[in-house]
């Protein structure tokens, strides 16, 4: 087969999934959802590896979507290096979560089982179409779809509120990053005449303007509406009311990783359009603190894991905002083996504890449950970025990149800012670590004896763990020596990183590793020897303000959904009730009264207003005549 | 370019516009007690309307801006009133989504109803004049059929509506007929100026159309573009006929008071009427007074996006939240077609087939709720999904459609139409996309608060049936078709499009 039918055959798989359980799922016996469900997954994912050795790219159309006058879109579908690198991390990661969950969701019955699967594969069509569009309006078409199957998906148990209440706002928050994506299109079509990537590209002036930065900016609203940046990021937390596997898909590996992808793939704009270029790694990096600092005082592990996913994202914003583009990729590689990892092995945790996510419930679980235990820590040191976990390279590359970029003062405070976010990070891994698994059981305990989950639950996890275990001698460059090559597999698609790291480099990362570990331990101190004071007794307010979680979901209710709420009420109320009923109530109560016979002509204050208005059509048009004869 | 060419000596128009006709008279015949028979005689009359549009359809040269399948012949040749019927970019699919929806409307129609008889014939003779208000040309003639449509209307609402329908079809009544006296006089008007410049009256428009009225006259001491005048006599009867904010005020109690065959031609249809009408004439007459008044009519066409999004917000009555949300759309539509460029106009015309398709599915599945629910209340209803996966589904890809998901229909116009409206009010099309965001909120409010959360008494609710599925199945066919490849529309509207925006 081709190139272009390849390409395209990575598409059909999860839609033809998604079109057969969606149709006659229920209906087939359950065996052929779990097959199916995740099949056409790995199937993606077979296709995937052959482009990958075949070295494949290109740029392929196959129908005109809408052509009017200059407007003119296809669709196609661009294989290059990053895309095929997004492809690989969407079917592989995609392909053990999916599988991972035949065993979560087996509690399910029959139709909510397949409608569950026919979610996921929805899901990963929709994110690879998001990375293999070659043109804006099929990425805004794969950005919307990935935003519906996260709504899909975060309110699969539709019967609660909080489900519902959840995916309404990620659906919404969402759609204001589409609608700023649309805006950026009309901002790029209008001054480049394009909406293919290839063309676009090619159109772009040489020195930054301002429409070109307008277009940037809001891009950069989409990136941070799917992404959970700073301050379109509250639905990510609530999002996690789906179930454990969806967190991992799209709250961990795949979907939130699409901001980063965006600029990415925008890079020839972003390396323009300083402005808004900064702007990414100013969000990034706020968002990293921020993020970790809450993580520190969540008591729900899957609420920890979502603020650390949105944290370590900022990484990424990070680090393709100040044009360390390979690094940010290769960090949402290790991200997505990494975080993958820890909602799946919490996944396993919570399923053997009926359901509670409460980690204060929990306490002792190293002894009954050393797989899923051991798993964990694995990815809680990647997390935490101890060498050799695959999150000490990627994580550590991207701040030795922000530390010595040369002549870059926002380069080095966003260096800080990560710096400080690392030691957070140990710090909330650690405390969500020990209470979890270390110490003795916690008397609130809703399971005395628990058991491991089933191989199909543990085998994804394992190789996971592996991955993340091994996974980071792919590319060493944080030590300053051995292989880079995620770097050289992408250079051709977003070029090589412009400036080299040196020994001082290596020396920050290595001291910002310690002291992530140290704070690592010392969350053993406090939380499970009780030996040193908690930090929330000697500073109340700030767990307060943590826990409030900066106060932002009582901002936005006072200063947007209060206020639109009330604009419509007062609307309806005072605006829009009186003047329907009050212009032409009189005549037409009246007319109620009076007529309930429907004769037109028997409603008498019809014929006056007919006599009344043919008199003046008359007149106006007479008195027009003469003027116009005159 | 066209997929076959049709014989020009047959009168295709005048036959779609003679076909209801006929068969409502053959209904007419027919004894009352017969129903079944009228009701087959009904949806009959509208599948073959439906299938001569369709060879019209098919027929249509593409690529060409002129008027086609033309009829011209002399009527009243004193005033220069002529009996000429076309079709062109403006119109073509228009006529599709009026066939369509009105077989739709017949299929839905219950035969038990009282007089039944009665509301098919009228019903058809609807047909008849919305037809012709679609294909004619001249401008008395187009006026005729334009208040046709109202006396079936009145009618249908009148007598078989709900609630306050008196009030409501009289108060629709009294709104479109003082709008329409304004656009009589702007005829009027607008022949003596022609008859003046030219020499001769005449009221046909293709004629009209190649000679632009110039000139100003003072009123009240301010000098004003004849063109502007004019351009508003027509503008009052279209905006209170689509209806543009802020002469909506019919629309709440019509909508709700309409029984649902009525509705699906009433919110479907008539609403692009109105639309239609601006671009035959508003735009193509007058061009520089459009130039000059459109920006305003722009204003107010976001600001009814935005009224009728928050009005949609607050509503607990299904009915009237869907009415809200028509209103809504309806300013995008008003929006692209004040653009007077090329992409809006040709999203002003997708999104109207789109807003047809969108609205009638909307209302017709809120009929099968309230149905079965025994009510349409929003917070009454909870969590039917349990009870009708199938159902919810089917609402479900409605009410995506509805909110402007990309990859179906509710998009392609919705795109088009802001990116037209960026490059000339920039401002307005940043108020649209604010109309985006609103209708995500409030149309998963009303889809999330029937069919989801846990159901809040045992009630039965039954599965959609193979029936209900199927007067919905071509409504999201063509959702899915129109979304995923849309190019079919702009190719065969673009050269009259074309035409209209750069005079």
């Amino acid at each position: 087969m081709s190139t272009s039918q390849l390409a395209l055959l990575i598409l059909i798989f999860p839609a033809a999934g998604a079109l057969l359980l969606a149709g006659r799922g229920w209906r087939l016996p359950r065996i052929v959802t779990k097959l199916v469900g995740p099949g056409v997954v790995w199937a993606s994912f077979v296709v995937t590896l052959t482009l990958f050795f075949n070295n494949a790219s290109g740029d392929f159309t196959y129908w005109t979507w809408i052509q009017s006058g200059s407007f003119n879109v296809p669709f196609n579908i661009l294989i290059d290096n990053l895309s095929i690198f997004m492809c690989l991390v969407i079917t592989g990661v995609g392909g053990l979560i999916v599988t991972y969950a035949v065993g979560y969701m087996d509690k399910e019955d029959g139709p909510s089982y397949a409608r569950f699967f026919t979610y996921m594969d929805v899901f990963v069509f929709s994110m690879l179409l998001l990375v293999l569009a070659g043109n804006f309006v099929f990425l805004i078409v794969g950005w919307a779809l990935v935003g519906l199957s996260s709504y899909f998906l975060i309110g699969f148990w539709y019967h609660r509120r909080s489900a519902v209440l959840a995916a309404r706002k990620a659906f919404v928050m969402n759609v204001i990053g589409d609608v700023g994506m649309i805006l950026g299109t009309f901002v790029v079509f209008v001054s480049y005449h394009a909406t293919t990537y290839r063309a676009v590209f090619k159109a772009l002036p040489a020195n930054d303007t301002s429409s070109l930065e307008l277009a940037a900016f809001l891009l950069l609203v989409g990136a941070i509406a799917k992404s959970a940046q700073i301050p379109l990021h509250t639905w990510l937390p609530d999002a996690m009311e789906g179930p454990t596997p969806v967190s991992a898909l799209i709250h961990a590996a795949t979907m939130v990783t699409a901001g980063v992808y965006l600029v990415g793939r925008m890079h020839p704009i972003y390396d323009i359009a300083v402005y808004a270029h900064g702007a990414v790694a100013i969000v990034g990096a706020v968002t990293a603190l921020f993020a970790a600092t809450i993580a520190i005082v969540q008591t729900d592990i899957k609420r920890v894991l979502a603020y650390s996913t949105m944290s370590q994202i900022g990484y990424m914003f990070l680090a393709v905002g100040i044009g360390a583009y390979s690094a940010g990729f290769f960090h949402l590689l290790s991200h997505a083996f990494f975080k993958a990892l820890l909602f799946m092995a919490a996944g396993n945790v919570i399923h053997a504890m009926n359901d509670e996510q409460d980690m204060r419930k929990y306490g002792g679980l190293l002894k009954q449950l050393p797989r899923t235990s051991w798993s964990f820590l694995i990815g809680s040191l990647s997390l935490v970025g101890v060498i050799p976990f695959v999150g000490f390279f990627s994580k550590e590359q991207i701040l030795g990149a922000a530390f010595s970029k040369p002549d870059a003062s926002l380069a080095l405070a966003v260096w800080a800012f990560g710096f400080i976010t690392a030691l957070v990070t140990g710090f909330y891994t650690g405390r969500m670590w020990w209470m979890s698994f270390a110490g003795k059981p916690s008397p609130e305990r809703p399971v005395e004896h628990p058991h491991e989950a089933p191989s199909v639950m543990l085998v994804p996890v394992f190789i996971l763990a592996a991955l993340a275990t091994i996974g980071g001698f792919i590319q060493t460059r944080a030590l300053g020596f051995g292989p880079h090559m995620v770097d050289d597999f992408l250079k051709s698609a977003v070029g090589a990183q412009s400036w080299e790291g040196g020994a001082s480099e290596v020396i920050a990362s290595l001291v910002t590793m310690a002291l992530a570990a140290v704070l690592f331990l010392a969350a053993y101190r406090i939380y499970i020897q009780h030996a040193w004071k908690p930090w929330s007794a000697v500073v109340p307010w700030a767990q307060r303000l943590l826990e409030r979680k900066y106060y932002f979901d009582e901002l936005y209710d006072a200063i947007i959904v209060r206020p639109m709420d009330g604009l419509a009420r007062g609307g309806l109320r005072y605006v829009e009730d009186p003047i329907i009923g009050g212009i032409v109530t009189g005549t037409g109560d009246l007319a109620e009264a009076e007529s309930h016979n429907l004769s037109l002509t028997e409603t008498g204050y019809f014929r006056n207003y007919v006599l009344v208005f043919v008199a003046g059509a008359v007149v106006v048009a007479i008195l027009i005549l003469a003027r116009a004869g005159s | 370019m066209s997929w076959y060419q049709l014989p020009a000596t047959v009168p295709w128009l005048t036959i779609a516009v003679l076909l209801p006709l006929a068969g409502a008279l053959l209904v007419l015949l027919a004894p009352s007690a017969a129903r079944s028979a009228i009701k087959q005689l009904g949806v009959l009359t509208t599948v073959f309307t439906l299938v001569l549009v369709g060879l019209l359809l098919g027929g249509f040269q593409q690529g060409t801006a002129g008027l086609q399948f033309d009829e011209h012949h002399s009527w009243i040749t004193n005033l220069g009133i002529s009996y000429h019927l076309g079709v062109d970019g403006l119109s073509l699919f228009l006529l599709g989504l009026n066939a369509l929806l009105f077989l739709l409307a017949l299929a839905v129609t219950d035969p038990k109803m009282p007089r039944f008889k009665e509301f098919v014939l009228l019903m058809l003779v609807l047909e008849a004049a919305t037809t012709g208000v679609l294909v004619a040309l001249d401008l008395i003639l187009f006026y005729v059929f334009w208040e046709a449509t109202l006396v079936p209307l009145y009618l249908l609402i009148g007598a078989w509506g709900e609630g306050r329908r008196i009030y409501a079809a009289f108060k629709f009544l009294i709104y479109t007929v003082l709008a329409s006296f304004f656009m009589l006089v702007a005829i009027l008007a607008l022949a003596a100026l022609n008859a003046n410049q030219t020499g001769t009256l005449t009221f046909d428009w293709s004629t009209l159309v190649q000679h632009p009225v110039t000139g100003s006259v003072d009123v009240l001491g301010i000098r004003v573009g004849i063109q502007v005048l004019l351009f508003l006599g027509f503008a009052v009867a279209f905006a209170v006929k689509m209806p543009l904010f802020p002469v909506h005020t019919w629309l709440p109690a019509a909508y709700t008071a309409s029984p649902v065959p009525t509705l699906l031609i009433f919110a479907g249809l008539i609403s692009k009427l109105g639309a239609y009408g601006f671009l035959r004439f508003n735009l193509s007459l007058f061009p520089d007074g459009t130039r000059s008044a459109g920006p305003y009519l722009a204003g107010l066409a976001v600001t009814g996006i935005l009224y009728g999004a928050l009005m949609a917000l607050v509503q607990s009555d299904l009915k009237r939240l869907v009415a809200y949300a028509s209103m809504s759309h309806l300013g995008f539509i008003g929006l692209g077609i004040f653009t007077q460029n090329l992409l809006g106009v040709e999203g002003a015309l997708i999104q109207m087939i789109n807003h047809g398709v969108i609205i009638a599915a909307l209302f017709l599945t809120v009929a099968m709720i309230e149905r079965r629910a025994g009510t349409r209340d929003r917070t009454q209803l909870r969590g039917l999904e349990q009870r009708a996966p199938l159902f919810a589904a089917l609402f479900l890809v409605v009410s995506l459609a509805a909110l402007g998901l990309p990859g179906l229909n509710g998009f392609v116009g919705e795109f088009l139409i802001m990116l037209g409206a960026w490059s000339r009010f920039l401002p307005l099309a940043v108020g649209a996309g604010l109309g985006v965001i609103l209708a995500a909120w409030y149309v998963l409010r009303m889809y999330q608060g029937a069919f989801q959360e846990a159901p809040s008494q045992p009630t039965a609710f039954a599965e959609a049936r193979w029936t209900e599925a199927g007067v919905l199945a071509p409504l999201l066919a063509l959702m899915v078709v129109l979304g995923v490849s849309p190019a079919f529309f702009p190719a065969a509207v673009q050269a009259t499009v074309q035409a209209v925006v750069s005079r």
